[in-house]
């Protein structure tokens, strides 16, 4: 432990030396670069700060657009809302319209329908009937039917209306008068007697008589006076009924 | 002087081992500096991290003693804790012995420690202002600060003087009796201890410094505040 003056004021230069030394190549380096890194630190934080405070910005005028937008949308939806249900009123009471129309239009048709089916049934029962009835005259026909038939025109020549009889007479005061008869089966003789008797009364004189037989009559007599024609006959009576009918239809 | 250590001389100035191990300590730090900081960038590889780490922390440690007074005492400071550091280790390799082993070296750092705290201290409020808390409280107090001044610069030569020649000697004194790989743990304690010397001894210098420095700011803070109320 001995103090060497030489050695003590050398360290003291020494050590001083050293200071400025490593101020030169340590710690001015070394801070200074600490320095620029902290400098660009502080430019990027404040160029970050700039971005945010433009983000902001931005954020706060796009939310502003958003709510303009939302408002405006908000105004169109009411709006179109307004539109839609006059539209809709519109459409509906010119739906109701058609609808009113379209049902008269299908009662008039079911109308018709209802109509043409009646008629339709009517028709067919009329036809059930003619038919039945054709079957069932016919069937019944025969000379006591002939013989009915005759006492029916008998009759009904008694009682003609004066205007026809004296249609006939003047059919039957033509010079080439003549009586045309035409039955479904031979008359016999007493019942062509009574009838030209019936016929010489009704025309006041008698009048030549030519006879024919017409199986398609069914039964009865037809007596042809010029271009009048009395008619008791089956087939006559079903055909003026079927045309009867058909005029009540 | 111990004339076995005298490695050579310059004339009338015998220059000792310490000398030559401190130029030797002066030389590789000042080229390992000057080519570690030759090519700085702002994005840092591991050394330069290492680098920026070691002098960071230097500049915080003072920053949190002294705030604003981290960049004027870096250098000093700085400087105290890395040379001493280094020098305390350079006992550890064979053939080596530590500058701070030596008392001229120890003595010369604790002048240098004395001086600066007066410097700054100065340079803080001025000459006048700076030696009247010699006298504060009471001119009475002026031969205990300075026995104070001069025990506590007494204190830091020799402690860190005591501290790495014990370990030296420590370690030969077992390298001498014991066998080859023995003194190993010695040397590790000689490593804990060196960084923790050269820790105190840098860590009292920015203690005092700082002391010198806030007593005047303490005092010119109490006559402002008098003289505003």
């Amino acid at each position: 432990m001995q103090l060497d003056w030489t050695t003590f004021l050398l360290q003291i230069v020494n050590f001083l030396v050293l200071v400025w030394l490593l101020k030169r190549f340590l710690y001015r380096p070394v801070l200074d670069v600490i320095a620029r890194r902290r400098e660009g630190i502080e430019k990027a934080l404040n160029d970050a700060r700039d971005a945010e405070a433009r983000a902001e910005t931005l954020r706060q005028d796009y939310e502003r657009k958003l709510a303009e937008q939302d408002s405006a949308q908000a105004a169109s939806m009411a709006r179109l809302a307004d539109e839609i249900a006059a539209e809709r009123s519109r459409r509906m009471a010119k739906l109701d319209a058609e609808l009113a129309t379209e049902r008269e239009r299908q009662a008039a048709l079911v109308e018709k329908q209802t109509a043409d089916a009646g008629r339709k049934a009517g028709d067919a029962a009329r036809a059930a009937a003619l038919s039945f009835v054709s079957r069932l005259l016919g069937r019944l026909s025969g000379a006591e039917l002939d013989r009915r038939l005759l006492d029916m025109l008998i009759e009904d020549l008694a009682t003609l209306p004066a205007e026809q009889l004296e249609a006939l007479n003047d059919a039957a005061a033509a010079p080439d008068a003549s009586l045309q008869l035409t039955t479904a089966r031979a008359l016999s003789e007493a019942d062509q007697t009574r009838l030209l008797s019936a016929l010489s009364n009704a025309l006041g004189h008698s009048l030549p008589m030519t006879k024919q037989i017409d199986p398609s009559m069914q039964s009865g007599l037809r007596v042809g006076i010029g271009p009048w024609m009395l008619a008791a006959s089956l087939a006559d009576e079903l055909a003026f009924f079927r045309s009867g009918a058909r005029r009540a239809c | 002087m111990d004339t076995e250590s005298i490695i050579f001389t310059i004339g009338p100035l015998a220059i000792t081992r310490p000398v030559v191990t401190t130029w030797a300590v002066m030389l590789g730090l000042t080229l390992l500096c000057a080519i570690a900081t030759r090519r700085l960038k702002l994005d840092p590889g591991p050394f330069q991290t290492m680098l920026e780490g070691i002098v960071g922390t230097i500049h915080d440690a003072i920053d949190d003693t002294l705030p604003d007074y981290g960049v004027r005492l870096l250098p000093f400071i700085g400087t105290l804790w890395i040379f001493i550091a280094i020098a305390n280790l350079v006992g550890v390799l064979p053939g080596a012995s530590s500058p701070t082993g030596d008392l001229s070296t120890t003595a010369a750092l604790a002048i240098l420690v004395f001086l600066s705290v007066h410097w700054f201290g100065i340079r803080g409020e001025g000459v006048r202002a700076y030696l009247s808390h010699y006298v504060q409280p009471s001119p009475i107090m002026l031969p205990f600060h300075i026995i104070s001044e001069i025990s506590r610069t007494v204190a830091l030569a020799v402690r860190l003087f005591g501290n790495v020649m014990s370990l030296e000697t420590a370690a030969i004194l077992v390298l001498l009796v014991a066998g080859f790989l023995v003194p190993v743990p010695v040397l590790a304690l000689h490593i804990v201890e060196a960084l923790v010397q050269a820790y105190i001894f840098g860590m009292l210098a920015l203690v005092y410094i700082s002391g010198g420095i806030q007593s005047q700011q303490s005092r010119s803070s109490r006559i402002k505040a008098g003289a505003s109320s």
